[in-house]
């Protein structure tokens, strides 16, 4: 087996058996803080192994996005103290990469655009991590709300730090998007793909994530609303990262 | 065993297992009913351990004396618990006592006020001069064991107390449950037990609303925290506050939706805001639950987390009594470790005894009067190297020859004792 694959599904493997974890860890609640644990070594040996496979097979947009992803999130399990993602960030990283695995098409980043590129899978990256943290947010909301008392023994991060990492999340990831379209229009002149359907995906992601800002910081939309906001965000994202590399196939 | 099969380790006593309180604390208050000095006289060593739920006495004591040992206790008025009585010895008494300090025996499972009770009944035996090496030791394991259990096992993670249970649920909703703004309504039992425990996790402000500001007021003194309010200023104190508790005997609701929904006019901004109810009936409007960005819980609720939290305690017991089993295995070792020692220098002292004297003769002898001073002290650098390199390889064949080990200590105590 060749590195190119067996790095990736290395990778994968790793991801899908963090998610396992987690999924079990949550069935077995007197257990759970193990399966966290063991969920979270996995999930870092996988971002390990991701990395590598940039740093040896060479800098592919797909696999700078999952590695991109992975290391988001564990910026966010270290810095904020949120174990918990891996339970909805792992399972969001293997789905992409058995997407990538399934439907491999190389995309190779142009120099020209390199920092645009750059920006731009940065940006996806904090986006997707919003999308887990904003997944986590609403079970947590769910469980308070509902009490559904039996996941009380899951050990979390409290509610509002849930909400705070969230918006920081939302923040910087759509600092790099907006500098990163800033950046693709000045080098337009560079780019030969189905360049308008791009540019409306793109605005139009970026507009609903500043609308999702606009709304909690000037309307004090609450942090379910933003959550939910978010996931439709992660939604919008994803079509225009996988939806125009099919429509530029098919065309 | 270490000990000399001619002692035992021994564990004695009565607990909230099989006595009633009105027993324990006859004789906490008095543990003079207890003939100790009588205990003391024909024990080795002696540890007592007494508390609200147990009344025990630790140590160790001639095997053949093991029998006189409910007798001692049961001297004079306590004839009435003798049937109550429960006597461990050796691994048994090792289990109970690392079970004790762990907390595993304890009525509120998991508990850690155990630990600082049997440390002081270990520092008061000290000081009365009533342990020794094997005690010292068993302390020093079980507090190990206890660190292991608690750190590795569920046993004390989760609250099991209402009032607990109440303030540690903030620990899920707010990020930095120390700058909370803690409003309790009541000022009764259930009230102080939620505003101490608050206090001692730590808070922002509290504010304790209460029909009498004079027992709200008398709370706060207590505490040494907080101000007290009428239960006419709560709705002004309620827009203040994160947390607001209510633990009343108020027989209707005191917090309205209406309330509630003004409050959090006035909040914008200020974050989540938490309602628990632990008063019965309901003090706080159930209908509150409806409200987007605010968490109620009641009763029910808690009553649900705690039984939830101690049902994990109970599983966690079965794994922690794998610790305890290693620990008394420690145990054995730790005090086996000691008693070679203990043998190995004094088998070191026999052969350097033996040595310096042979070396003497042999010097004493006219054939080596031409040895200068520094060949003399030579030939005795020799020996003492010698005696050295013996008792570090008898070490050697201590630590790896597991079988033969009591054999060689036996051999090694034998020749030891030749000498004298």
């Amino acid at each position: 087996m060749s590195l190119n694959l067996a790095l990736p599904a290395a990778g994968l493997l790793l991801f899908a058996l963090s998610s396992g974890l987690s999924l079990v860890g949550f069935k077995r609640i007197s257990s759970s803080k193990l399966y966290q644990q063991l969920a979270l070594y996995s999930y870092c040996i996988g971002t390990l192994v991701v990395t590598v496979g940039v740093l040896l097979l060479g800098a592919e947009r797909s696999q700078l996005l999952i590695t991109a992803i992975a290391w988001v999130g564990l910026l966010a399990i270290y810095i904020f103290k949120v174990k918990a993602i891996v339970a909805f960030l792992a399972p969001v990283v293997s789905i992409i990469m058995l997407f990538q695995i399934l439907y491999f098409m190389p995309q190779v980043i142009p120099p020209a655009m390199s920092i645009h590129v750059l920006l731009a899978i940065a940006g996806q990256a904090f986006a997707c991590c919003a999308c887990a943290l904003s997944l986590l947010y609403l079970w947590q909301h769910r469980v308070l709300k509902k009490k559904i008392i039996k996941w009380f023994g899951i050990e979390t991060s409290a509610l509002e730090t849930l909400g705070k990492v969230l918006q920081t999340c939302l923040w910087v990831g759509f600092i790099l998007l907006t500098i990163s379209l800033a950046t693709g229009f000045a080098s337009m002149h560079a780019w030969q793909q189905s360049l308008q359907l791009k540019i409306a995906w793109a605005v139009s992601v970026w507009v609903w994530y500043a609308a999702i800002l606009v709304s909690r910081h000037l309307f004090d939309n609450s942090l379910r609303g933003v959550a939910l906001m978010s996931l439709v965000g992660f939604l919008l994202l994803s079509l225009s990262f996988y939806g125009l590399l099919f429509f530029n196939t098919w065309n | 065993m270490v000990l000399p099969a001619s002692a035992a380790i021994f564990c004695i006593g009565v607990s909230y297992r099989n006595t009633s309180l009105a027993v324990r604390e006859k004789l906490l208050k008095s543990t003079d009913t207890i003939d100790l000095a009588a205990i003391r006289a024909e024990v080795q060593e002696l540890v007592v351990l007494s508390t609200c739920n147990r009344f025990e006495l630790y140590g160790t004591i001639p095997t053949q004396d093991l029998h006189k040992l409910p007798d001692l206790f049961c001297s004079s008025q306590q004839e009435q618990i003798r049937d109550k009585l429960y006597l461990h010895t050796h691994d048994a008494a090792l289990k109970h006592v690392l079970a004790v300090i762990s907390g595993i025996d304890s009525m509120i499972i998991g508990e850690t006020q155990i630990v600082k009770q049997v440390k002081e009944a270990f520092a008061n035996a000290e000081s009365n001069g009533t342990t020794g090496t094997v005690m010292r030791e068993v302390l020093r394991a079980a507090l190990s064991v206890s660190k292991k259990i608690r750190t590795n096992t569920e046993i004390g993670s989760k609250v099991v107390s209402i009032s607990h249970a109440a303030i540690s649920l903030c620990d899920k909703i707010f990020a930095h449950p120390d700058k909370l703004n803690l409003l309790i309504v009541g000022a009764g039992e259930m009230a102080t037990i939620a505003a101490r425990y608050a206090c001692k996790r730590g808070i922002s402000t509290l504010a304790i609303a209460n029909r009498s500001v004079a027992r709200a007021e008398a709370l706060c003194k207590e505490i040494g925290f907080g101000h007290a309010y009428p239960l006419e200023a709560l709705s002004s104190v309620l827009a203040q506050a994160d947390v607001v508790l209510t633990a009343t005997a108020a027989d209707s609701i005191i917090i309205s939706r209406a309330q509630v929904e003004e409050c959090l006019q006035g909040r914008k901004g200020k974050g989540t805001l938490a309602l628990i109810d632990i008063s019965l009936p309901r003090n706080i409007d159930p209908s509150c639950q409806g409200i987007e960005e605010l968490y109620l819980f009641d009763l029910d609720d808690l009553k649900k987390i705690t039984a939830q939290n101690n049902a994990s305690r109970q599983s966690a017991v079965v794994q922690a009594m794998q610790y305890v089993e290693q620990g008394v295995e420690a145990i054995h070792r730790s005090l086996a470790a000691r008693e070679a020692g203990v043998t190995v220098a004094q088998f070191k002292g026999f052969l350097q005894q033996l040595a310096n004297k042979q070396t003497q003769l042999t010097l004493a002898k006219a054939d080596y009067d031409s040895l200068t001073e520094q060949q003399r002290e030579g030939i005795v650098d020799l020996a003492d190297t010698i005696v050295d390199k013996i008792v570090g390889s008898i070490g050697l064949q201590l630590k790896s020859a597991s079988e033969q080990r009591q054999h060689i200590l036996t051999l090694m105590q034998k020749l030891s004792s030749k000498s004298d």
